[in-house]
């Protein structure tokens, strides 16, 4: 008897495939008392999804940290998310990575995973990044960049076999 | 009405699975260091409208400085174009660590039915002179690629 297979509906963005290729998208501190700006990465849209089917969702970011300060200064600390519904959807999950300048940089690739189920019918999900904490830089400077790679992708899995 | 499934090929590599039992690979300092392949796979049965996602897990190891190594993806072997790169930084603070290096990279439009793809590393930046092993990879090493067909209407 053949295998029931699982993968149903799967999407990706990629607006950029290699470490420094593209203009770096700075990541600036705002003046003291404002939100840091959320910056949209990718979108991936899927479709033909049932409430027992799994949403698995994958990124993989290239960016690096600047030292704004002087060399070896001002550890900067990133946080990627993905939203539901737009860029101002709800928020599913969000995962954070750090890194000290070496001398003048510190170039960093961040991955991470996110599954969720109950989704119907057709649904987008963003993408963005915001900065979370740069210590030792000062408002308006740019103590982290997105340089690329920029890989974002969305993988609809039906419910396992019984 | 059944559900059009959409995973038609899916090939890995996985000549290491924890750290320490690889090579080990070293990556030497120098004006133009070398860049090494550590994993190759084949993808069959792909048609142009097709997806290909190819991912990897690498674990390496940092000796001294705060080494830069940049992963790439060549698509046909050793020396065919670069599809995919990456880079990350090892934080050493003067003595040995480890770290691992985990990304995706997809594609699409494929001419060929068959295509083999190479994930190879070279170091990027490090403060060493040239000769000395500021960064090695010793496992794991896992490189996977999956055909996905187009998406039902």
């Amino acid at each position: 008897m053949s295998r029931e297979r699982l993968l149903v509906y799967y999407d990706f963005d990629q607006p950029d495939s290699f470490s420094g290729s593209i203009t770096p998208i700075p990541l600036t501190l705002p003046a003291a008392g404002a939100l840091p700006t959320e910056i949209p990465l990718a979108t991936v849209n899927l479709n033909l999804v049932r409430p027992h089917d799994r949403v698995r969702l994958a990124a993989t970011v290239g960016w690096r940290v600047v030292a704004v300060s002087g060399p070896f200064s001002n550890e900067a600390e990133l946080e990627f998310r993905i939203r539901r519904g737009g860029t101002t959807g709800v928020l599913v999950s969000s995962a954070r990575d750090s890194g000290f300048p070496i001398e003048d940089f510190r170039e960093i690739t961040t991955k991470f995973l996110y599954t969720e189920g109950g989704i119907s019918h057709s649904v987008q999900y963003t993408l963005s990044v915001v900065l979370v904490n740069a210590p030792g830089a000062g408002p308006g400077t740019t103590p982290a960049q997105i340089i690329g790679p920029i890989h974002f992708e969305g993988s609809v899995i039906d419910d396992n076999s019984t | 009405m059944a559900r059009e499934r959409l995973l038609v090929y899916y090939a890995f590599t996985q000549p290491s699975s924890q750290p320490g039992t690889f090579g080990p690979v070293s990556l030497v300092a120098g004006p133009n260091p070398a860049e090494m392949q550590l994993a190759e796979i084949t993808l069959r049965r792909i048609r142009p409208h097709d997806r290909v996602e190819l991912a990897s897990t690498v674990g390496w190891r940092g000796f001294f400085g705060n080494p830069v190594v940049e992963f790439r993806i060549r698509r046909g072997g050793i020396n065919g174009p670069v599809v995919f790169s990456n880079r990350d930084t090892g934080a050493t603070d003067g003595t040995t660590f480890d770290f691992t290096t985990t990304f995706d990279h997809a594609e699409k439009g494929l001419s060929s039915s068959i295509q083999t793809y190479v994930l190879t590393v070279r170091l990027i930046q490090s403060l060493s002179p040239a000769g000395n092993v500021p960064v090695q990879i010793i496992g794991p090493v896992h490189f996977e690629g999956s055909v996905i067909d187009d998406n039902p209407r």
